[in-house]
């Protein structure tokens, strides 16, 4: 996966628990990325892991990447580490890949941001202001103090709002989306209690599924999950899955060469035949019909319901 | 305007078994241009402006919605003629304002980057005016693939014009079976995770008769009738293979795809200087389906190829086959 | 062939807001037909129509235009201002249901939030391959383009 080689040139304290930080091309130049995009970055710890992050940078500028990153309680290492680098660190980089993209059609864009959900929307904020098309930022945070790229947002006046739980604002979904013009696109990367909110009441408003977009990775914990055993069959190999590690994780760690695009169950690349054992698909790329076929899983997101799963591979 | 010895041996033949049916059949491109300049450039790009001189309504568009597309077009091009004919093309990048040289056409232009205003023409059109590949842009939205720009001066059979605007499987509609075997389900969901910096390619093909690229709806009038015109005296010289390099791109900052199509003819004569692919094309072409015969536009002269083949296949029984 | 446009019977979409129908001449008839087979009729139902009703309802406002064009232009006046949970409603002729389909997409609506029907009477347009002209044609299999006069065997292969 040692598809980019950057250097961090630049590190700000945007709020205290979230750095952004500047990346250049250490190998030759950057590849570009779309809105919305997110990449994967090294985590050299001894256990090496891969963590994705949005790229919050303009999706115009060719010299530089910015991240921006929270330090995480539960996580696995890899924003403690990212918190503690300096400049100059060099870091290994996948290639963009966007499942959150922006509908060139729409005649007026809906952003909604939850605490460090504002990253996407930020590489958007770029695009939709370049090609003058109408939009609103609605953005929850705990203050001002906790709420990253508050200065920088303030340039868009009144086409940003702040909702302060701190001082008791609250986003309310129903007000942001009722009468808004036909053509309306809605992308939603916030906490899960709130995209369920803001679905419903696009729902109850009538909209159309595919104007609603959400942004997924960060949105399982998995410390509720069960720990199961795959069963390879081709090679007859037995792979246990724990608790706290994907499917994908384990196969990857076992040294199995799998697929993998998104890591948030959203895009399909990492599908694999499943031959026996039942599902607990937790993925949005399936429709309903084909979850219950329980024939495939992607690996990146879903687990076994029961103790063991079969997979052809 | 024929094929030299080299152009002969570089032909990329499609066919790797005795029958041939629809497949996705799509490999990844590793270390090899995108676009390829070949001995007829010059000639292919001549061709190209006098189509668009002619009918640029009917055989160049891009949609409003298509113009970060349209630069992420220009920049891949670019960069990869710049890349793999350095004695050809240069780009020179400061910051925002780039030089590109064009040796072969003998052309310089300095631009802005994502400015339009600074070139000649809008960035796809001044850039697809430059290679030898029909260009079409995808917008990826809705779950789907929209055919939302292009530029098609050489198209086997079909019209951009009318396609504009259409979905995957729409554009993809008159192809017979393919349908009911899935194909174009399973191909538009591979094509939607193409990545970037990964890009695919795939070999389509058909026949042609005469040496001629332009083999669009919009001209049937003038290539139709040729067809009637194929015998086995001529056979050899008129019938030529026209075989489709499709590559698939994802384009960058767009999230959408290009599929440029470099579209390469070799007339039987040239072709049966190989034995191997000689015996091939004559195996697939007895064992094309009927409907794939007509869907191809071959009906007129099917038979009469087959029979030129058969006569210059070295194995015995097949004079007795077609007597 | 998966081709051809797959218009179907009109379903109304009860999770929209509104409902936006636009109807050619007798093809109302339709209208009311489907209307019948619904539990109730929609809330918030607007109804557009070229020429005269064939039979009238109380129960529903119907706006009447002598033209299409017209029509349309009242059309993108109401899309114009409307709002999101609107659904559009297209019924009459392929060749009037298409029209008014591309005009509703062009403000933003997607496939979700339309549904047509098409009455097997009426006419289709046929685009000629030669001089790119737009035929307005009754159903057939062979006719000659008005423009070019090039003898035109129809395919059935759809445009948007």
């Amino acid at each position: 996966m040692n598809e980019q080689v950057v250097r961090v040139v630049e590190i700000e304290k945007l709020t205290p628990r979230i750095k952004r930080f500047r990346l250049v091309s250490v190998n030759g130049k950057l590849a570009s990325f779309s809105p919305g995009s997110h990449l994967a970055v090294e985590i050299p710890l001894a256990k090496r892991q891969y963590n994705s992050y949005s790229l919050c940078s303009s999706p115009y500028q060719t010299n530089f990447y910015d991240l921006a990153v929270l330090l995480s309680e539960n996580s696995r290492g890899g924003s403690e580490y990212l918190h503690q680098i300096t400049t100059g660190t060099e870091l290994k980089l996948g290639l963009p890949k966007n499942s959150f993209a922006l509908n060139s059609l729409a005649r007026k864009y809906i952003l909604i941001a939850g605490g460090i959900g504002i990253t996407p929307l930020i590489s958007m904020l770029f695009v939709i202001t370049r090609h003058q098309i109408p939009f609103e930022l609605h953005y929850a945070a705990k203050s001002p103090t906790e709420c990253a790229f508050y200065r920088f947002l303030q340039q868009y006046g009144d086409r940003v709002k702040f909702y302060f739980s701190e001082r008791g604002n609250r986003l309310n979904p129903k007000q942001i989306l009722q009468e808004q013009p036909l053509g309306t696109h809605v992308y939603l990367c916030v906490p899960q209690s709130l995209r369920e909110d803001c679905r419903g009441a696009a729902s109850a408003l009538g909209y159309p599924k595919s104007a609603v977009h959400r942004e997924l990775f960060g949105a399982v914990k998995t410390n509720k999950f069960k720990p199961f055993t795959a069963v390879l069959a081709r090679s007859e190999q037995r792979i246990d899955v724990p608790q706290d590690k994907t499917l994908l994780e384990a196969l990857e760690a076992a040294g199995i060469k799998a697929n993998y695009s998104c890591r948030a169950g959203g895009c399909g690349a990492c599908e694999v035949k499943v031959i026996e054992g039942e599902i607990n698909h937790l993925d949005s790329y399936y429709s309903p019909a084909e979850k219950a076929e329980q024939n495939r899983i992607l690996t990146c997101i879903s687990r076994a319901k029961s103790k063991q799963l079969v997979i052809d591979l | 305007m024929t094929n030299s010895p080299k152009a002969i041996k570089n032909f990329p033949f499609p066919f790797k078994s005795d029958a041939y049916m629809y497949s996705v059949n799509i490999q990844p491109v590793t270390n090899e241009a995108l676009f390829d300049v070949d001995e007829h450039y010059h000639g292919e790009i001549e061709e190209r402006d006098r189509i668009l001189q002619a009918d640029k309504s009917g055989r160049y568009f891009a949609f409003p919605h298509m113009k970060d597309a349209q630069w992420d077009a220009l920049e891949i091009i670019m960069n990869d003629l710049a890349d793999y004919y350095p004695e050809s093309f240069t780009l020179t990048q400061e910051g925002d304002r780039w030089t590109w040289l064009n040796k072969k056409l003998n052309l310089e232009d300095t631009f802005t980057f994502l400015d339009e205003t600074t070139l000649p023409y809008e960035p796809f059109e001044y850039i697809s005016r430059q290679v030898q590949e029909d260009i079409i842009l995808l917008d990826q939205r809705e779950g789907d693939l929209f055919l939302d720009a292009g530029i098609l001066t050489f198209p086997a059979s079909w019209s951009l014009d009318f396609d504009a605007g259409m979905r995957f499987e729409e554009f993809h509609g008159p192809v017979p079976r393919a349908h009911e075997l899935g194909v174009f389900k399973k191909a538009k969901a591979f094509l939607m995770r193409v990545q970037i910096g990964k890009p695919w390619t795939r070999l389509n093909w058909t026949m042609t008769v005469n040496r001629r690229l332009d083999t669009s709806l919009e001209t049937y009038a003038d290539w139709g009738s040729d067809r009637n015109t194929v015998t086995l005296d001529n056979c050899g010289e008129k019938v030529h293979l026209r075989v489709e390099v499709q590559r698939f791109v994802r384009l960058p900052r767009s999230n959408g795809l290009m599929f440029p199509i470099h579209t390469y003819l070799i007339s039987l004569e040239e072709l049966v200087t190989n034995p191997d692919w000689t015996r091939r094309l004559y195996q697939v072409l007895k064992n094309l389906p009927p409907d794939l015969v007509e869907y191809k536009g071959l009906s007129l002269y099917h038979h009469t190829v087959i029979t030129w083949l058969s006569q210059v296949v070295d194995e015995p029984e097949l004079a007795e086959f077609h007597s | 062939m998966l081709s051809i446009p797959q218009v179907t019977k009109l379903q109304f979409d009860l999770s929209g807001s509104r409902h936006l129908i636009c109807v050619e001449d007798e093809a109302i008839e339709i209208v009311y037909t489907r209307m019948a087979e619904l539990k109730r009729i929609p809330e918030n139902l607007q109804i557009l129509q070229t020429g005269a009703t064939v039979i009238s309802r109380k129960d529903l406002k119907v706006e009447q235009f002598d033209s299409v064009r017209n029509l349309k232009d009242r059309l993108r006046e109401i899309l114009d201002r409307a709002m999101m949970g609107m659904r559009f409603y297209g019924v009459g002729s392929e060749r009037f249901v298409w029209d008014l389909n591309r005009c509703a997409r062009s403000f933003g609506l997607s496939e979700e939030e339309i549904s047509l029907e098409t009455s097997d009477r009426g006419s289709k347009n046929i685009y000629c391959a030669n001089c790119q002209t737009i035929n307005c044609v009754d159903n057939t299999d062979v006719f000659t383009c008005y423009s070019c006069g090039t003898k035109l065997e129809v395919l059935e292969h759809f445009s948007r």
